[in-house]
């Protein structure tokens, strides 16, 4: 977690306190989403302020909440393990049909998309400006993060350069493993982009059949994969981080 | 209002919650329980001051702890305290319902105590005191009112600059002030 020794401007450390907050829109909305993808100093600035800020919780008045609503938590874990234990009796060595793991990261998509973090996203209702850098030319940007943002992926697709860059976070594998990058075209089966790092910035050029793949409306997910220096056929559960791609 | 247990001390209730939370994560049911009991207040209170409406909100306190159940694995206790990892979850929940749904105005203002008031939280309503709460908690009561209160309104109501400016009757530019001075306010207090 940064400190307020943070290397960044002060304007800009207090510009990540109104993000973390979420007060901002528009266009100032816009230019926080550009610095949260290309400014690690800036984005670790807003965890910063997120956790500060969070602290806020414990002044939280109480209400009461009525007795149906741990029964639908039960009734909704008791589904997630029947659906579990299903999962696992089909499911020889954890790996699936392609078809089967296509129709998972779109459940899994709409998931994420439903859950990704008020800082990824904007409150207000005009288009922002979401490209990462004032270059001229479309891009196509993807923000992936789960529930408590302990991992996430900030991707940038430069169409016209045919590059492919990545901040990631909190994606650390256990020995032998390491997190794969996949796309999955709309109705596709996934294909892998291949290795990530499990932290830090990332950019390579793309191949054409890459380029031909990574479209808005695609799917970009990650998962935990053997550390065997190839690309994968089939993405191995659970997924851990899934969104779509949109073109600014 | 207000349920949940409150025996024992404030530090005994945070290592309950740890634990739990720790039990949660290898798959006991009881302990996700005891989470619920002792914060579902908490959480819905988070929740019910943004989004406003009573079913919404109760749809998200159990969007919450499913959540908790599937990943309390993720918590840290080194990172923050179990009830800002909670609420932090609730409020992620509810501005992006909002986003969604817009806000129904079910319950009004005058539902909800005044945020004038819940800088004085009794202290068997904290969950997991800690030196970051506290210190926070004294770092705003330093900050001018208004400062304070917008940074207030924003956390817990989830308003943006505009929607601010708009509650509080004052031009934008007035209010964006307010709270970056707030926030460089609270930075300064903090950093020490």
């Amino acid at each position: 977690m940064a400190d307020t020794t943070s290397p960044i401007d002060d304007d800009a450390f207090i510009r990540a306190g109104e993000h973390a907050l979420g007060v901002l829109e528009g266009e100032e909305l816009s230019a926080a989403r550009r610095a949260m993808l290309a400014d690690g100093d800036f984005a670790d600035a807003v965890e910063w302020w997120t956790y500060r800020l969070g602290t806020m919780a414990e002044a939280t008045s109480p209400f009461a909440v009525s007795a149906a609503v741990w029964r639908g938590i039960e009734a909704r874990i008791d589904a997630i393990e029947a659906s579990d234990r299903s999962a696992a009796a089909s499911l020889a060595d954890r790996r699936m049909s392609r078809s089967s793991v296509a129709a998972l990261f779109a459940g899994a998509a709409m998931a994420v998309a439903s859950l990704v973090l008020f800082l990824a996203t904007p409150r207000v209702s005009e288009a922002p400006d979401q490209s990462p850098s004032s270059q001229a030319g479309p891009q196509l940007i993807a923000q992936l993060q789960d529930e408590d943002a302990s991992r996430k992926l900030a991707g940038v697709i430069d169409m016209a350069g045919n590059r492919l860059a990545l901040n990631v976070s909190g994606l650390e594998a256990e020995s032998g493993k390491t997190p794969e990058l996949w796309v999955i075209p709309a109705g596709g089966a996934p294909v892998s982009l291949g290795a990530i790092p499990g932290s830090g910035a990332f950019d390579r050029a793309l191949t054409p059949e890459e380029v031909r793949l990574l479209v808005a409306g695609s799917t970009l997910a990650v998962t935990f994969e053997d550390d065997d220096g190839q690309r994968h056929e089939t993405p191995t559960l659970p997924i851990l981080l899934a969104g779509t791609l949109d073109q600014v | 209002m207000g349920a949940g247990r409150k025996e024992g001390t404030v530090t005994d209730r945070k290592a309950i919650l740890v634990q739990s939370l720790t039990a949660v994560a290898a798959g006991d049911r009881a302990s996700l329980q005891t989470v619920y009991d002792m914060t579902s207040a908490k959480v819905f209170g988070t929740i019910i001051r943004i989004v406003r409406r009573r079913e919404v909100a109760e749809d998200l306190v159990q969007e919450v702890y499913v959540t908790v159940w599937r990943r309390a694995g993720r918590f840290d206790p080194a990172k923050g305290s179990p009830i800002t990892w909670l609420c932090t979850i609730a409020r992620n929940l509810a501005l992006n319902s909002l986003r969604n749904r817009g806000r129904d105005d079910e319950f009004g203002d005058d539902e909800f105590p005044d945020l004038a008031d819940t800088s004085i939280v009794p202290a068997d309503d904290w969950l997991c005191t800690q030196e970051d709460s506290v210190a926070l908690a004294d770092c705003l009561e330093t900050l001018r009112e208004d400062h304070r209160r917008s940074i207030k309104l924003a956390f817990f109501e989830g308003l943006s600059h505009s929607e601010l400016a708009e509650k509080v009757d004052v031009p934008l530019g007035t209010l964006k002030s307010w709270i970056r001075r707030g926030l460089a306010g609270l930075r300064g207090c903090l950093g020490g």
